[in-house]
């Protein structure tokens, strides 16, 4: 697998990441060299898997199931949906290198009509 | 004489100008038991760490020490004891924090400029919170003493990729401790404190533990709240514990395990205690102890004396009456493919959250829009190695080629943990080397990046499945004109949420072994000579 300069341009767009043309060249060439070695997945049968599988299934974590259902009951993944004091807008805006009237300050991204 | 500089299984005695005293030569328990019964003051266990720490500074490990929070803490504690209040399982102890973990106020730049205000360390971004384990740690009454140094955001395999300056192995100052949390290794292997918590990924914590000569447990995925650690790969990461032998590692585990509503993948089911049961173990206790020797890892290639450690052990193990015997993980083979191709893809999304505009670093060309914004500040803010594997994610996830690689990567995925939780039905620990040599020189990688990918080849699998997995010391090289004596590890890869059996069989190891187990030399602050390795008789 062997990646153009044009293809390293465009996953650099899409990363969001402003590169040099020398680290274009050079981290294209070792993308390159790293995709031939993960060309072996290749040879993996993924037929039998029907739907793409999740990276992190809500509950697969936990003991297996057991007879006692009222634990696994318990064992909800997701916690109440009920509000909880979080960060001030203070603290939140501690860090921000840029913060105007209360907000966090970026360039102006919707034009005009 | 240079008594320390006696190779450490010859079982000489430490040099005395350069033992350590009683913040860092101590276990844990010896010394949290110590300042509970008030024979030496918390205050004077941080001092003395303090100087350790200085003394030792071209070692790299810290990227900040928290002086005044640390001294601070120390008196909070003497206060407690003096007034008879109970004290928590880490009282008085120095425990280092590796620096991809949030404390509040407090500098967290996970090794990346990305986290500074300025691209200097001086301007270290100061989270509004601490992470689950900093606020255990706290509530155990232990002192944080520092941050330590990384792989920058925790992607590598040598402490080399840290954007402030790289972590040399106290057992040779020419060489890697192992990465990505090299600093927390280096800082219990030269005793500059008795614990210190990482974070593993692919194997960042038991990769550093085996190059730097000191017990490494990575717990089963979901064991430890992974709120408050910066994001690399959030289907592997997890946090762990550093120790110089495998019962301080269990006392630290004790302190950050169980259940944190804040992280969805936390585990449910309480944990065991691990610590108190390990104490009344012995040799006998390795009768019908089942391991099985995953044939895949002994077929890789592996340095001479690696292979040789491991041989001696398992030939231990058989003459003590455990079971030992060879299994089969044909998938592994597919383990360095599938999990570049993961945790690329899940750092790629993660690290989405470095913009520029909430905290740390941020570039802002004149004139220029949102997403000029965006790539500056990232293109300034990342080093080479985070950006190589933020395109190789991108590309990965990208139209075209998500089901060549992530989802053919998925199912290696699926293969290998299936394998190895059916080995595990057969025995009670695999026993494999942590990494295939003992550390490496720095340098000598960084300018490969695929072939610093494969030396991460044993560590992989037990990742990718989730399961708990340990490095503890098994031997050591034999000093040469060419290198030092150097440590060598061994993993043990346990049963899911079962880190009491997991540690159990490591501390039987633990036991058959019976290594010295004192502080990596340091070199007392020297860089290593040519020509000092060939003195290896013990002196007096």
């Amino acid at each position: 697998m062997s990646i153009t300069r044009e293809q390293a341009e465009h996953v650099a767009h899409l990363a969001r990441l402003t590169l040099t043309p020398a680290e274009l060249d050079r981290l294209g060439a070792e993308l390159s060299q790293i995709l031939e070695y993960m060309g072996q997945l290749a040879e993996l049968d993924v037929a039998h898997l029907d739907a793409p599988p999740s990276a992190t299934p809500l509950d697969p974590l936990d003991e297996p199931p057991r007879a006692d259902a009222s634990l696994t009951a318990a064992s909800g993944a997701l916690r109440e949906d009920t509000p909880q004091p979080g960060l001030s807008r203070e603290q939140a805006l501690a860090e921000a290198p840029r913060a105007v009237s209360g907000s966090f300050a970026v360039p102006r991204f919707v034009e005009e009509p | 004489m240079a008594p320390h500089r006696a190779a450490p299984h010859e079982g000489a005695p430490q040099g005395d100008h350069d033992a350590p005293r009683d913040g860092a030569s101590q276990a844990a328990r010896a010394l949290r038991e110590r300042v509970a019964r008030g024979d030496v003051s918390a205050e004077q266990v941080v001092s003395e760490a303090l100087e350790r720490i200085d003394a030792h500074a071209e070692l790299g490990a810290f990227l900040h020490v928290a002086r005044g929070a640390a001294q601070d803490q120390a008196r909070a504690v003497d206060a407690k004891r003096r007034a008879g209040e109970p004290l928590g399982a880490l009282a008085g102890v120095p425990v280092a924090v590796k620096d991809s973990l949030v404390t509040r106020d407090a500098p967290t730049t996970a090794g990346s400029r990305i986290l500074t205000r300025t691209g200097e360390l001086q301007s270290a971004w100061r989270p509004p919170y601490d992470a689950h384990v900093v606020e255990r740690l706290r509530a155990s009454d232990a002192i944080l003493i520092g941050k330590t140094n990384l792989d920058e955001l925790a992607m590598g395999s040598s402490s080399e990729h840290s954007a402030f300056f790289p972590v040399k192995n106290p057992w040779d100052l020419t060489r890697s401790p192992g990465g990505s949390s090299g600093g927390s290794a280096a800082s219990v292997s030269a005793a500059l404190t008795p614990l210190s918590l990482g974070s593993d990924t692919g194997g960042s914590i038991r990769q550093p533990a085996a190059f730097c000569g000191v017990v490494g447990l990575k717990p089963s995925y979901g064991r430890v709240s992974r709120y408050g650690l910066v994001a690399f790969a959030s289907s592997l990461d997890v946090v762990g514990p550093f120790a110089r032998d495998v019962r301080d590692a269990a006392l630290l585990f004790d302190v950050i395990a169980g259940h944190d509503p804040r992280d969805q993948t936390s585990a449910r089911a309480p944990s065991a205690p691990t610590a108190e049961a390990l104490e009344r173990l012995t040799l006998q206790d390795l009768e019908g102890l089942r391991v099985g020797l995953p044939r895949e890892h002994y077929e890789a290639e592996l340095h001479p004396e690696v292979r040789a450690a491991l041989n001696r052990l398992q030939a231990a193990l058989t003459e003590a009456g455990a079971t030992v015997v060879e299994t089969r993980l044909p998938s592994t083979r597919y383990a360095v493919a599938s999990y570049y191709v993961i945790a690329t893809a899940e750092a790629s999304s993660n690290l989405s959250r470095f913009d520029g505009v909430r905290f740390g670093l941020r570039a802002e060309p004149s004139g220029g829009d949102l997403h000029a914004l965006y790539a500056e500040t990232r293109g300034r803010g990342f080093g080479a190695e985070v950006k190589r594997r933020i395109l190789l994610g991108t590309y990965a996830l990208s139209a075209g080629y998500y089901d060549a690689y992530y989802r053919r990567a998925q199912a290696a995925r699926r293969a290998i943990t299936a394998e190895l939780e059916a080995a595990l039905e057969q025995v009670d620990v695999l026993l494999t080397p942590t990494a295939p040599e003992p550390a490496f020189r720095l340098g000598e990688r960084t300018r490969d990046p695929l072939a610093m990918y494969l030396t991460d080849l044993l560590t992989l699998p037990a990742s990718l499945a989730g399961l708990p997995a340990i490095s503890l010391p098994c031997g050591f090289t034999g000093a040469s004109q060419e290198h030092l004596a150097l440590p060598i590890g061994c993993q043990l890869i346990g049963r899911r949420l079962r880190e009491p059996e997991l540690l159990r069989a490591a501390r039987l190891v633990e036991l058959l072994l019976d290594l010295p187990g004192e502080p990596a030399p340091a070199l007392g602050g020297r860089p290593a000579q040519q020509g000092e390795a060939l003195t290896t008789q013990p002196t007096t």
